[in-house]
């Protein structure tokens, strides 16, 4: 039963990152978020929308947990979570990633990358079998991008004004703003067949409106 | 609802009860037969006041309980409202008794998850559970809820299990993990952990197991000490599912240990955090030193912020010293953020080896040094992002204040927080520090600027404003900052209910339970019941009828569950509560302040009270101590008439504890508690004319009036110049401080966060003037 070298070279090449515990997220875990959603970046939802996520796609949100403890007292703390869900019909069925965030004392060590690994294993297996996993982000938001990138993710289409606020909603896509506009970021499944990646995805603009499913 | 009963309705919602009376009293002679129009009946005698008659009248429902939903609700809220809590529950259950109507069921089960209440929920479920698969499935999860809550009894735990299994026997084949969730969850309960295993393996069918029921599997093998399967099962969640997971590790460690296999070059094989730290693991649990593999994970990710944490978890079983002398040898320069982030963990470690280190100037200029080495990578980091360098600050501020905790330390550090936020507006422990050290010094509009810098929303309400709310009556009363952070209470009630019924009818087992305790937990929080008792306050000083009502419909409980978040203040630096913890938090008081003013409101609204032996008085002020003392005595002293109790009244008008000379909290702490005491004194003597002898009443009426005038004219007006002359004290005291001139903070940046404090000071004095 002892472990092979080949084997040892297929856990380095999946096992990169960290020590962390992976688990159902709950609701009371809500009470235990705040090292992570006092992050200015961070939204934080209201009630009925976190249990929206726990009630429809249950298996979709989860987190990461470093479990440890310090002279006999149990020191474990919430280092991440990731919220996602299904969405979308026929060739748009698909993963969406509603918010992915990560404690500061765990960052730069592939924790979101982790988190957004096993959203994607999970919902490209039974019962979900998704064609591909989405997401938004900021436009001037490179350091995400870059992840994502790595990732496989990459840009499928530029949504115009999508942070602007519902006060600055735009009449058209001709004019674009990094601060306000977000890309769309895309990964395809294997049973997408390549149709959610554009080579000039940057260049596809469409309005809020047009990304609900 | 018809015109009619609009028009009695409107009539109890305007107070006017009399009206409400005999418009319902024309309807009843209509329908003499009709439930509804004689609990309501009931309802307007309690909203009048009449709650003995409306308590003899409704009784009976409970006996004889009507059939029509609108009577039993209102004989709900009837009962709530008369605070018969008990009866109130029996409502729905006893009308399910007799007249088993699926609408009485239904709402009955509804009515258990508005209360948030297992056990109701359990027996509406089973009297459902022959009309569907579903009101099975509900019946059967519900059984595990009762058993497994902390206070069931010996018979729902072990009769509830074996009921529940029966009835999810009766909806196999299960269809999905939620179902067998509940399954896997009840044989927990009844002892059969060798068919979990099966149960879960059956359902899985060669696809990645549900992760809730992963965990479960490995779990039930751990307690089945099952090693080959343990084995088995964590190498196809590390290696087929690509789960790098901590668990998961510790249980191929301790399987492979179980079975005698080699484990160790399969960890030294990768260069991950992972295995790193699986090495730590394999050292602890095979006894040997840990030494070398702390160093090794080190030397690996030692500049990475989660070093700290990682290696803290094993600090008791390393040789400190070895690893502080190691870390001695291993120099790194702040040219970087990986040379940064190196330094601050090793002052960590340091610290976390020798907490007395706290105590020492030494351990403040080091750190000085290490943050004016680091401050010039503020300029590169982007803007919201973290950084390691306010460390060494926080430390400074921890250092200062274990020193001690005097009001210039307080001073000092929030001019250091001051001047370090400016450069990293978006450090939310730098906020925090300063948030609650503004509110230790009497400047609750500072402590309000920088809270709201922090957007703070929704749930994080329940568990930080704490800091900011905390006996709000006394320090800045308005009613306006407490109805922001009381929206939480009234979205539970709402938002939470709907997911939680949402939640059964879709049937998501493994998030339901977690789900109803949120729902408990907000519904009794500590700061909820808390800024209750503010609203009545707030009410009182403001002389705001509007106010008390508000809030004096709103239940106190008598068990609370505290939500509270004072670890993040703590989530810094060695991450421990350092020995100043209790002064640094002696402004935000715990759940006896709720029991002591619960008795309090009971006083000031004429209710019977009994006061316990050992009423815990301890959260309270010096002049919240007082106050109670005062208003027992007179409480007493009404009911019994003894001259002892009056004369230790008068007592204490000419014994009232002297306001602190310092900057403090207590000082409007003090000063409100007075006139809030004296108000509810005054209103109390007038309804007592017929109570206390007509010389008795004139005395204390005088003594009342001459404290409540003393305090607005005199007391305000002298700690007003009081404050201004300590500025001034303060302002040279602290020209030229070390430590300020180490950090480069000049005098006139110093001067100006002075000022600042004085006009939030003179701000907390300002409303003192309206009341």
């Amino acid at each position: 039963m002892k472990l092979t070298n080949k084997n040892n070279n297929y856990y380095q090449h999946q096992f990169n990152t960290k020590m962390t515990s992976l688990t159902p997220f709950q609701a009371t875990d809500l009470f235990q978020l705040n090292s992570i959603n006092l992050d200015t970046l961070t939204e934080n939802f209201n009630i009925g929308f976190y249990f929206e996520y726990l009630t429809k796609w249950p298996s979709l949100f989860f987190k990461s947990e470093e479990i440890g403890s310090y002279n006999g007292v149990n020191n474990t703390q919430l280092s991440g979570y990731m919220m996602g869900k299904t969405e979308g019909n026929n060739d748009l069925w698909h993963t969406h990633i509603t918010a992915v965030t990560i404690n500061h004392y765990y960052r730069r060590i592939g924790l979101a990358s982790y988190l957004c690994s096993n959203l994607e294993y999970i919902t490209d297996s039974t019962p979900h079998e998704t064609n591909f996993i989405d997401l938004f982000v900021k436009a001037n938001n490179h350091l995400a991008m870059n992840l994502y990138e790595k990732l496989g993710y990459s840009v499928f289409r530029r949504v115009v004004g999508y942070y602007g606020g519902e006060y600055e909603y735009p009449s058209d896509t001709s004019s674009i703003n990094d601060n306000k506009d977000a890309f769309d970021m895309r990964k395809a499944m294997r049973r997408d067949e390549g149709k959610s990646i554009r080579s000039d995805g940057r260049e596809h603009r469409v309005l809020p409106h047009e990304v609900t499913f | 609802m018809s015109s009619k009963e609009n028009e009695i309705f409107n009539a109890i919602e305007n107070g006017t009860y009399k009206h409400a009376q005999q418009l319902c009293a024309k309807v009843l002679k209509k329908n003499p037969n009709d439930s509804f129009y004689k609990v309501l009946n009931n309802y307007i005698l309690a909203q009048s006041g009449k709650t003995t008659e409306a308590i003899e009248l409704s009784k009976p429902f409970l006996e004889d309980p009507p059939s029509d939903l609108r009577s039993l609700e209102l004989l709900v809220e009837l009962f709530n409202e008369l605070g018969l809590y008990d009866e109130s529950l029996q409502v729905f259950e006893n009308a399910a008794k007799k007249h088993k109507t699926f609408d009485i069921m239904k709402t009955w089960f509804h009515f258990g998850i508005e209360q948030s209440n297992v056990r109701i929920i359990q027996k509406a479920s089973m009297g459902m559970k022959n009309l569907s698969r579903l009101f099975k499935l509900w019946a059967a999860f519900s059984c595990y809820l009762v058993a497994n809550l902390s206070d069931a009894t010996m018979m729902e735990k072990t009769l509830f299990p074996k009921l529940g299994l029966k009835t999810i026997e009766q909806c196999e084949p299960l269809k999905n993990e939620q179902e067998i969730y509940i399954k896997v969850k009840l044989l927990q309960q009844t002892g059969g952990l060798q068919q979990i295993p099966d149960e879960i393996l059956k359902f899985s069918k060669g696809n990645k197991l549900d992760l809730e029921l992963q965990i479960i599997l490995l779990d039930t093998f751990n307690k089945l000490e099952d090693w080959e399967n343990l084995y088995k099962w964590s190498h196809i969640v590390l290696i087929d599912y690509k789960l790098d997971d901590f668990n998961t590790w510790k249980y191929l460690i301790k399987s492979l240990i179980k079975l005698s296999k080699d484990i160790t070059k399969i960890i030294d094989d990768y260069q991950t955090r992972n295995s790193k730290l699986a090495k730590l693991e394999l050292n602890v649990q095979l006894n040997q030193d840990l030494h070398d593999s702390v160093v090794e994970y080190l030397k690996f990710l030692g500049h990475k912020a989660c070093a700290f944490p990682d290696i803290k978890s094993y600090f008791h079983k390393i040789d400190s010293e070895k690893l502080l002398s190691w870390l001695e040898t291993q120099p790194h320069s702040i040219n970087d953020d990986k040379g940064l982030i190196w330094n601050v963990n090793v002052m960590k470690f340091k610290a976390l080896a020798n907490p007395e280190l706290f105590k020492s100037e030494k351990f403040i200029n080091e750190n000085i040094k290490l943050w004016n080495s680091s401050k010039h990578l503020l300029s590169s980091k982007s803007k919201t992002d973290y950084f390691n360098g306010d460390e060494f600050i926080l430390f400074i501020i921890q250092s200062l204040l274990s020193i001690e905790f005097s009001t210039k330390n307080i001073i000092l550090s929030i001019i250091i927080l001051e001047n370090t936020i400016i450069k990293d507006e978006h450090e939310f422990h730098l906020r925090l520090w300063l948030i609650q050290l503004y509110s230790l010094i009497n400047c609750y509009t500072q402590a309000r600027y920088h809270y709201n810098t922090l957007k703070i929303k929704n749930v994080q309400h329940d568990i930080l404003d704490q800091f900011i709310i905390s006996r709000l009556s006394t320090q800045f009363p308005n009613n306006e900052d407490l109805k922001i952070s009381y929206q939480i209470y009234k979205s539970n009630e709402v938002e939470t209910v709907h997911f939680n019924k949402i939640g059964f009818n879709q049937g998501s087992f493994n998030k339901l339970e977690k789900m109803i305790e949120f729902q408990k937990r907000l519904d009794t929080s500590i700061l909820k019941n808390h800024e209750i008792l503010q609203g009545l306050k707030i009410g009182r000083v403001l002389n705001d009828k509007e106010i008390i009502n508000t809030y004096k419909k709103l239940k106190i409980n008598d068990e609370v569950s505290d939500n509270r978040d004072f670890h993040i203040l703590w989530n810094v630096g060695i991450d421990e509560e350092l020995s100043f913890k209790d002064e640094l938090l002696q402004n935000i008081p715990g759940e006896s302040y709720i029991k002591v003013h619960k008795i309090f409101e009971d006083i000031i609204n004429d209710k019977d009270i009994t006061i316990s032996d050992g009423l815990d008085t301890s959260d309270l002020s010096t002049m919240e101590f007082w106050s109670f003392e005062l208003l027992t005595n007179l409480y007493n002293f009404i009911k019994t008439k003894d001259t002892d109790l009056l004369t230790e009244i008068k007592e204490s008008y000419n014994e009232v504890p002297d306001l602190p000379k310092d900057l403090s909290w207590e000082i409007n702490n003090g000063i409100i508690t007075i006139l809030e005491t004296t108000k509810s004194i005054q209103s109390i003597l007038s309804n007592s004319n017929q109570k206390i002898n007509k010389k008795d009443l004139s005395d204390l009426k005088e003594l009342n009036v001459s404290l409540l005038q003393k305090t607005r004219d005199d007391t305000i007006l002298n700690k007003r110049q009081d404050i201004k002359n300590l500025i001034i004290s303060l302002k040279s005291k602290l020209n030229d401080d070390e430590i300020l001139s180490s950090l480069k903070i000049n005098n006139g940046s110093k001067d100006k966060i002075l000022e600042i404090i004085e006009n939030s000071n003179n701000e907390a004095f300002k409303i003192l003037r309206l009341l």
